[in-house]
């Protein structure tokens, strides 16, 4: 009877359920405030302030910390930290009003002295920003307005996509003033103004970040709290995902073909978007220092021998495409009007026969050393299929895949390479990481991303540095169409594919890559539905 | 010992036989390698995750980006034996001269010998490996010479021992009285009487070889232009909720390798030694 009558109640309930739930399944997409959430990154990183420059998984945490003056979302700017601002006719002048009811994570309030002070003190110092290295000045007429001077102009979409980007967190001044900015114990346990507060750090295994209640964009964050969770093994993520230990992973954080079988289960969906503003692209830097590359015979040779659709379908499951330039496709001022290299092993053979290098009795023509920066399983399987394609074309292809830290020292600062085999983000403003690598100016020993090709055209140069300072939108954007028809043109860097970076997370959780750079962004509006 | 007995205990053991036969035919796969799959076997072949036995072109199937398992497995069994081999015969070499010098002169020699080699020993060899090649680059002859260098401490302990127990016999006395040189000694009386259990324990060291072989490409440090089973179980574990094929036909390889060179390791200690056999099983 009481097995009876409990079945009775639970048939009842769950009708009562179904029917309740139905008008609750129509405002399913009302979002909900609660619920941690467990997020897993790949590794660990060194602090959490993104400041001071660093990794990916970094600049990811640190953004839901700190905040930042605006935020660019492709190329339209929406109001944060600063509520409006103006930039002055001649290009000199930026004036930031910020909102009065901001407050640090400690209670701090939140002033234009902040600002001022990460201007100067930090963002000056660290990172060697484009768009800061051009600001002279800062003042500070009131406690909530901010003035940004530079002697010369800046192209103002430099400096507020450079703002409203990852390069623009700004720091506590109460807690940096007069620290050694690099070792302030803060790095580790930052007081930022963000959605989300840190809470605890325990290394080697997860951080934890939990709600800011004094948020200023109310009623965000939904969210009560994120576990950033460190694992490191592609199938370890896709497991915890599946069983719903975790709910979220960011940037392709499960094997690509293993999506299919993802997409199938009943809890987890997968989605590319989040990552148009700030798009992966894979390439090759070409080394002209080398007397056979240097030849722009070659090089283009090289480009029509590689089969980018191969790429695209083998290595990337169709997770990717073919890439025409340095700046991708997603992002505002692309350009397809560009010289392309579609895969053409027979011109590439006439382009090399013409360049002076016949095949010899072996077969071959030259040796060359492509050298692999080995992240991503992707990038050492595009070695081994770029080789057979150079292999077939009569170039005797040698990989090399050192560890990171040595392959930055091998092709950054030793120019120790023939060929690379490497990755670059691009942003909605390409000042902020696209034009450094092509740019004479970026040939700097030492410091990794920039120009290791040592391409210095003074062509492209007027192109890079008129678009820094050009302050009508329409020419600046005929600049860098240019820009990207120079670099396709002289090929000192080979595009090979814009990857899609995937998001894989639970279906119950809402508003998953509605940024365009969703990954980099503080997720105020990402929500669990319980 | 007379060569026809030997041969009739050593295939008296059931367990040696299976040990041979497996290792004959990971031989005969190496020898045809280049015959049924010429081309270079990292090359991307056909469509991805053809499962095994489903296309006869690729009876293994292929792997994540085409290339065909069948092909790398063949190509695969060369490095192996080649790193099985060479890097055995060079621990052997490292380990019978720094056992033998150490055993036959005893005293200062070998106390510094021997802090040497406890030097080698309490170093982690995979954790030393893994340094090697990351700092002289992953080279096949890296780490081959690698492997080898790291494999040499038992063989020179063993042989040490043996040189004790030996350089005190009538023989060698008689050897001694007779005015021979000590480099004879060691290397005519003494040596011959010591290979034996050296060669067992070579044996065994081969299979070590091939584990650390196949640890250090799973790692993604060994040669990337080289085929090795190793790498494929490496490369192949991304995928191993789907295809787990890719990385299961490989591991199989490098068990069964291991296993048989340890079957033959086994066989030859009886067949070496009888005594201890028979002692051993009670008869």
């Amino acid at each position: 009877m009481k097995r009876f009558g409990l079945k009775t109640l639970l048939a009842t309930a769950s009708v009562a359920l179904l029917l309740t739930g139905m008008p609750m399944m129509a405002s399913a997409q009302e979002p909900q405030s609660g619920g941690t959430i467990v997020e897993l990154v790949s590794s660990e990183p060194p602090n959490l302030v993104g400041a001071f420059g660093g990794a990916t998984t970094l600049h990811e945490i640190s953004d839901k910390i700190f905040d930042k003056l605006l935020e660019d979302k492709n190329g339209e700017y929406e109001p944060r930290l600063a509520e409006s601002w103006e930039v002055s006719p001649d290009g000199r002048t930026f004036t930031f009003h910020l909102n009065p009811s901001v407050k640090w994570h400690d209670g701090t309030p939140f002033t234009s002295a902040d600002v001022a002070f990460t201007m100067t003190e930090i963002w000056k110092k660290f990172g060697g920003i484009l768009a800061y290295g051009r600001i002279t000045g800062v003042e500070t007429p009131d406690e909530h307005t901010v003035v940004f001077k530079a002697e010369n102009q800046i192209a103002p979409q430099l400096l507020l996509g450079t703002l409203g980007n990852l390069q623009g967190l700004v720091l506590p001044k109460h807690i940096y003033e007069n620290t050694d900015y690099k070792a302030n114990p803060a790095n580790l346990a930052p007081i930022g103004s963000g959605p989300y507060k840190f809470k605890e750090w325990v290394k080697g295994q997860y951080i934890v970040l939990e709600r800011n209640p004094d948020y200023y964009r109310k009623p965000y964050p939904y969210l009560d709290g994120i576990v950033v969770r460190f694992e490191r093994s592609a199938n370890t993520r896709a497991a915890a995902l599946e069983a719903g230990d975790a709910h979220l992973g960011v940037r392709s954080p499960v094997a690509l073909r293993d999506l299919d079988r993802i997409e199938k289960l009943d809890n987890l969906a997968y989605t590319a978007a989040g990552s148009e503003g700030a798009v992966w692209l894979q390439q090759m830097e070409v080394n002209l220092q080398h007397e056979i590359t240097a030849n722009p015979l070659v090089r283009k040779a090289i480009a029509h021998a590689i089969n980018k659709e191969k790429l695209v379908s083998l290595v990337y499951a169709g997770h990717a495409k073919p890439a025409t330039g340095p700046i991708p496709s997603t992002i505002p001022s692309y350009t397809k009007d560009v010289d392309t290299y579609g895969f053409d092993p027979a011109k590439a053979e006439a382009l090399l026969d013409e360049a002076g290098y016949p095949r010899k009795s072996d077969g071959k023509r030259f040796p060359l050393k492509l050298v692999v920066g080995n992240w991503f399983e992707t990038q050492s399987q595009s070695a081994d299929l770029i080789a057979q394609d150079l292999a077939d074309v009569g170039i005797d292809v040698t990989i090399d895949k050192p560890a990171i830290p040595a392959f930055i020292g091998q092709v950054y600062k030793n120019y120790d390479f023939d060929i690379t085999l490497t990755n670059s983000v691009n942003y909605s403003e390409p000042g902020v990481g696209s034009l450094i690598w092509l740019w004479t100016k970026g040939i700097i020993p030492g410091v990794p991303w920039r120009n290791a090709s040592h391409y210095s055209n003074p062509e492209m140069d007027a192109v890079i540095e008129a678009s820094l300072v050009e302050q009508d939108p329409s020419k600046r954007m005929e600049q860098l169409h240019t820009f990207q028809k120079l670099a396709a043109r002289d090929l000192p860097i080979i595009y090979l594919v814009e990857m899609d970076m995937i998001n894989v997370y639970n279906k119950k959780l809402h508003n998953v890559g509605n940024h365009p750079r969703w990954y980099y962004t503080n997720w105020e509006d990402l929500w669990l539905e319980h | 010992m007379k060569g026809s007995a030997f041969l009739a205990r050593y295939l008296s053991s059931p367990s040696a036989i299976l040990g041979t036969s497996v290792i004959v035919m990971i031989v005969t796969a190496a020898l045809f390698a280049s015959v049924l799959y010429p081309q270079d076997p990292l090359r991307s072949v056909a469509a991805p995750e053809i499962w095994p036995f489903v296309d006869a072109a690729h009876p293994l199937g292929t792997d994540a980006i085409g290339r065909d398992i069948a092909a790398m497995m063949m190509h695969g069994a060369r490095t192996t034996i080649a790193i099985g081999l060479i890097a055995s015969i060079v621990a052997s070499i490292i380990g019978i001269l720094i056992g033998a010098v150490s055993g036959f002169y005893g005293g200062m020699v070998d106390n510094l010998l021997m802090r040497f080699t406890e030097l080698f020993q309490i170093i982690p060899n995979l954790v030393f490996l893994i340094a090697l090649v990351s700092v002289f680059g992953p080279r096949i002859e890296v780490v081959v010479l690698g492997i080898g260098s790291v494999s040499w401490t038992g063989m020179a302990r063993l042989v040490r021992a043996e040189f004790m127990t030996l350089k005190n016999r009538e023989f060698v006395l008689a050897a001694r009285a007779a005015g021979m040189t000590d480099l004879r000694i060691i290397a005519s009386e003494i040596l011959p009487n010591a290979l034996p259990p050296a060669v067992v324990l070579a044996s065994l060291i081969v299979g070590a070889a091939v584990l650390y072989e196949a640890s250090l490409s799973f790692l993604g440090l060994s040669d990337p232009a080289i085929a090795s089973w190793g790498r494929l179980v490496g490369e192949g574990r991304s995928l191993i909720r789907t295809s787990w094929y890719i990385a299961a036909v490989p591991g199989l390889g490098i068990m069964l390798a291991v296993l048989s060179v340890n079957l033959v390791g086994d066989a030859l200690t009886d067949a070496l030694n009888p005594r201890l056999g028979r002692e051993a099983s009670g008869s």
